[in-house]
């Protein structure tokens, strides 16, 4: 089984969420523990989720626009945030 | 006997109700808000924090009389700061400007079903009694979600009434369900605590529960929203398309937005000397002319730019372009270490700071919108150009470098270079010494597109132009009025040789403090120019021409004081004063929205000083630099 980090997908790619770990987060703005996971949780990342990615940021391919299990709308967010969710690629 | 009566009658009469409006955001509360409460609302300010306290009233066919509060738009009741506090406190009760509620309406996006619901369950820990709104009813039916209503309120253990907010369907129904609910004669305990990370996935669990037992039809993404994004949002289209719209969106506030500003400029000037030749000498009509004439007309003349661009503003908020902007903007504008949705205000601040503070409420964040207000006024705005104008005519050599560009040019280029590389250390300054532990990862919705309606356009279009004009307008003429009086106070003697303004508090404070502006190069006349020059950066020009005792029309006088600088100035000095104008807080519009924006007097004093700081500093070297070259 091959998981990946969501900031490594390419446009189109898909997979489906195996772990939101904030312990990889490469770099800590210096928020207190638990709380960038929190906010994923909050904004409807969670294990078992399916998502696409759907548009990168011209610069670096950041930040990341992926839908999540088919919903009507679209979350961005930044590629420090997005290391720290492993999918597996469907 | 009387009193009784009245009691009895207020026994009858039914009470006020007081209604929480919350959502997740993008789910159509405001259109929600405006759809119940009309024109009726009340914008107000929280003291301590930057959110704004708004108040809608609506009448239940019942004859409850109904207060609803429209609540920032969040995911959940989990905060960080004051200003994200406030839906919690204000549902939990906990709240000193606001007393406690009867009743929650909790509004769900019915195409994304699973954020609310999560909203819905945290809610219901506060132990009041909840009715939800399952909104953009439409869409959802559109694409093809279904649900079971009757099973999703036995779930959620509460009302459940499909609206479609933005055309008003389903607002009656919902307004009867408030009737069917009260009276509320007791409330539960509010059990609610901050979730932890895997109680928020226990609220995951529950939702998907819930959803498998109500949802009798998956819904389709949106094809049409999707194939929009796939040119907004392409690497080199989108970029293209957002600087055209960033294009237009200058030209307006700065070309189109000029033209009502500039008749209305003409009419008040008009005005004003009419008023002040009607008993020429006389203090009233001077008081009233350039005190109270030029004050308002000081104030109105920010409208049409702020209304501009607070039609921009909604527009691309409604539209739902605003989110993609800020998505192609962010690594550009986070590098800098500002929010991806900054550039609005900042763009708009080129053409005056006081549209541009206004329209840092974009940012929903207070650490980013703070920085942004404070870096503001470091773009130039056009109120410098005729101060600019005037001294680079007459004191840099209009002369080719390069064999084609134009010398004056060239400097004028490195004015706004310099205001935008200082605005871009300054931000860097505050981010990481001043807002420490307040950073957040930049998380964002891209809600699907859609059509904006006149109704809700116009209702929120007046809301800033009420606010600026009730709030910050009186802060303003107030200033302006007290600016007239040290220019005019204490009176010229009889037989006076010197112009009149240098025997008044201005001309004695302009004596008082050159020795303090000495090292940087500044005459007592600058000095005391740079007080009524407060008003606005223009009117310094029109200031040193007073006290350089010029008078005439308006060309002649700029052609006359161009001469008379040329004479009684040093270059070090006029180099200086231009250094002085790229930073220094010479507005006080801009200090009074600040306040009113922030909500307290702390953040305009912060600027104020900086500002005042970073001029000085900057004008100082430019000046040591200037007299040993």
């Amino acid at each position: 089984m091959e998981f990946i980090g969501l900031n490594k997908l390419n446009k189109g790619d898909r997979g489906i969420i195996t772990k939101i770990d904030e312990s990889i987060l490469p770099h800590n703005v210096g928020l207190a523990s638990g709380e960038v996971e929190s906010r994923l949780l909050e904004m409807g990342f969670i294990e078992g989720a399916q998502l696409q990615v759907m548009h990168l940021g011209t610069i670096g391919r950041d930040p990341i626009a992926v839908r999540i299990n088919n919903s009507s709308s679209i979350i961005a967010l930044r590629k420090n945030e997005a290391s720290t969710i492993m999918l597996e690629r469907i | 006997m009387q009193s009784q009566n009245l009691a009895n009658s207020q026994l009858d009469k039914p009470k006020n109700i007081k209604i929480a409006l919350v959502g997740n955001p993008n789910c159509g509360k405001t259109a929600l808000f405006n759809a119940l409460t009309g024109s009726r609302q009340r914008v107000a300010n929280y003291a301590g924090v930057t959110v704004e306290k708004k108040h809608g009233y609506f009448i239940t066919p019942k004859q409850h009389n109904c207060t609803l509060i429209d609540l920032p738009g969040t995911y959940s009741l989990r905060s960080r700061s004051p200003d994200e506090k406030i839906t919690r406190d204000v549902v939990f009760g906990e709240f000193n400007d606001e007393t406690e509620i009867d009743l929650i309406l909790c509004i769900l996006d019915a195409t994304n079903l699973s954020n609310g619901l999560r909203l819905v369950l945290e809610l219901k820990q506060s132990g009041h009694a909840i009715i939800v709104a399952l909104n953009m009813m439409d869409i959802a039916m559109r694409k093809g979600y279904k649900y079971d209503l009757p099973q999703l309120e036995k779930e959620l253990g509460c009302k459940v009434i499909p609206t479609t907010a933005i055309k008003k369907q389903g607002i009656m129904q919902l307004v009867t369900s408030i009737d069917e609910i009260l009276p509320i004669t007791s409330k539960e305990a509010n059990s609610w605590h901050e979730s932890s990370i895997g109680e928020a996935r226990e609220y995951h669990a529950k939702v998907s529960q819930i959803l498998t037992k109500v949802k009798l039809g998956e819904g389709m993404p949106p094809k049409m929203s999707d194939r929009i994004d796939q040119i907004v949002l392409h690497p080199v289209w989108g970029l293209l398309i957002l600087f055209t719209v960033l294009f237009l969106l200058f030209q307006s506030v700065f070309t189109w937005a000029v033209i009502p500003q500039g008749v209305m400029q003409d009419a008040a000037t008009k005005m004003q000397d009419y008023v002040v030749n009607l008993m020429p000498g006389s203090l009233l009509s001077s008081l009233l002319g350039n005190g109270v004439i030029a004050g308002v007309s000081a104030v109105l003349v920010f409208l049409p730019q702020i209304l501009t661009i607070s039609l921009f503003i909604i527009l691309l908020e409604d539209s739902g372009y605003m989110a993609r902007a800020a998505f192609l903007m962010d690594k550009l504008m986070g590098g800098a270490g500002l929010h991806g949705r900054a550039f609005i205000p900042l763009l708009s601040s080129f053409a005056c700071a006081i549209p541009g503070i206004m329209a840092t409420r974009v940012i929903e964040n207070r650490r980013d919108r703070l920085v942004t207000i404070l870096i503001s006024p470091l773009m130039t705005c056009s109120a410098r150009l005729p101060i600019y104008t005037l001294l680079i005519s007459a004191f840099i050599p209009s002369k080719k470098v390069l064999g084609w560009l134009s010398l004056q040019g060239l400097v004028m280029f490195g004015l706004y270079f310099a205001g935008i590389a200082f605005a871009l250390i300054v931000a860097f300054i505050f981010k990481h010494f001043f807002f420490k532990g307040e950073r957040q990862p930049s998380i964002m919705e891209l809600p699907s597109y859609k059509l904006p309606m006149l109704k809700n356009v116009l209702i929120e279009l007046v809301k800033p132009a009420k606010s600026f004009l009730k709030r910050a307008g009186t802060i303003i003429l107030a200033i302006m009025v007290l600016l007239w009086f040290l220019s005019t106070f204490p009176l010229a003697p009889a037989h006076a040789t010197a112009p009149a303004i240098s025997y008044s508090f201005v001309g004695i404070a302009g004596k008082f403090l050159a020795p303090l502006f000495a090292p940087v190069g500044f005459s007592w006349q600058i000095v005391a120019a740079l007080i009524p020059g407060m008003a606005a950066r223009e009117v310094a020009v029109s200031a040193l021409a007073t006290i350089y005792a010029l008078s005439g029309n308006e060309e002649t006088v700029s052609q006359s004081l161009s001469l008379m600088l040329q004479h009684s100035w040093t270059m070090a000095t006029a180099l200086s004063l231009i250094a002085w104008y790229v930073f220094a807080p010479q507005c006080i519009s801009t200090l009074a929205v600040v306040k009113r924006e922030t909500n307290t007097w702390k953040w305009p004093i912060v600027m104020f000083s900086y500002q005042m700081g970073l001029a000085y500093a900057m004008s100082f070297i430019v000046y040591k630099i200037a007299i040993n070259v």
